[in-house]
């Protein structure tokens, strides 16, 4: 009677081991790709100033 | 009761073989995945983007002279952003446009004229020179130019500074402008618009 029921437990523990092996398997790992990329931007930059002045109309220098 | 221990051996030895089955995959494929950050079923991805942004600004970024014209001798006036004046009754100007790179990278520094002097300023012989100098000690490491005396503007792409810093010591350029205006220029407002790109070392 004691025997049968170590049967039983080792039926369980192999079923166990088997569902085990099947779950671990079902990981497959070679489907799981480990991709690291490092990518710098470089990104420009402009910026405007104004020069100026107004000449003043005289004898020499009247426009038309 | 033979028959039973029989059996108990092999179902105990076929039990052993598969657990240590078991855990030898499990051992080999924690080794596979171990380089992995996060965990993906299917695919597991990081990516790092590092963004080195070149941003440039006028602290100062208008020269304006006012209104004026060129005395009777000589036939010329000039005048500069380092508070010159002569031969005009223009105001004096003594602030020269600053640049400053607010960015977090050293950057390389051209410039760019919207026009050339004669079509900035007109009349016989007229002039429209660009100097650059370090509003900062060792703003520029390296690649100066238009640095040492005021050299005519030409509208195109000019390279100024080979090596600007962004370190907020040493981040800052004066460009200064002078002008001659000949008698015979056109009365009337002029402008030119300067354009500094910075693109990251």
């Amino acid at each position: 009677m004691d025997n049968k029921i170590i049967v039983i437990l080792l039926i369980a523990t192999v079923i166990i081991s088997v569902f085990s092996l099947i779950i671990t398997l079902s990981l497959n790992t070679e489907n799981i790709q480990s991709e690291r990329t490092t990518t710098i931007i470089k990104k420009p930059d402009m910026s405007s100033g104004q020069v100026g002045f107004t000449i003043e109309p005289t004898p020499k220098n009247q426009n038309g | 009761m033979d028959k039973n221990n029989s059996l108990l051996t092999i179902i105990a030895i076929i039990a052993v073989g598969l657990a240590l089955t078991n855990l030898g995959i499990t051992i080999n494929k924690v080794g596979d995945i171990r380089e992995i950050t996060g965990f993906a079923t299917a695919g597991g991805t990081a990516n790092l983007s590092i963004i080195t942004l070149a941003s440039v600004s006028f602290n100062v970024s208008n020269i304006d002279w006012g209104s004026g014209s060129v005395d009777e001798t000589p036939p010329f006036a000039t005048m500069d952003s380092e508070g010159a004046v002569i031969d005009g009754n223009w105001t004096a100007v003594s602030q020269g446009l600053m640049l400053r790179n607010d960015g977090n990278c050293n950057v390389t520094f051209t410039f760019q004229t919207s026009n050339v002097a004669s079509a900035f300023i007109g009349g016989t012989s007229p002039a429209y020179q660009i100097k650059i100098t370090a509003n900062e000690t060792n703003t520029c490491a390296s690649g100066w130019s238009y640095t040492s005396s005021y050299t005519e503007a030409n509208a195109s792409t000019q390279p100024a500074c080979g090596n600007m810093s962004f370190e907020d010591s040493r981040d800052a350029l004066d460009i200064d402008v002078n002008i001659t205006i000949p008698e015979d220029a056109l009365s009337g407002a002029k402008g030119s618009v300067i354009t500094a790109t910075a693109n990251c070392l």
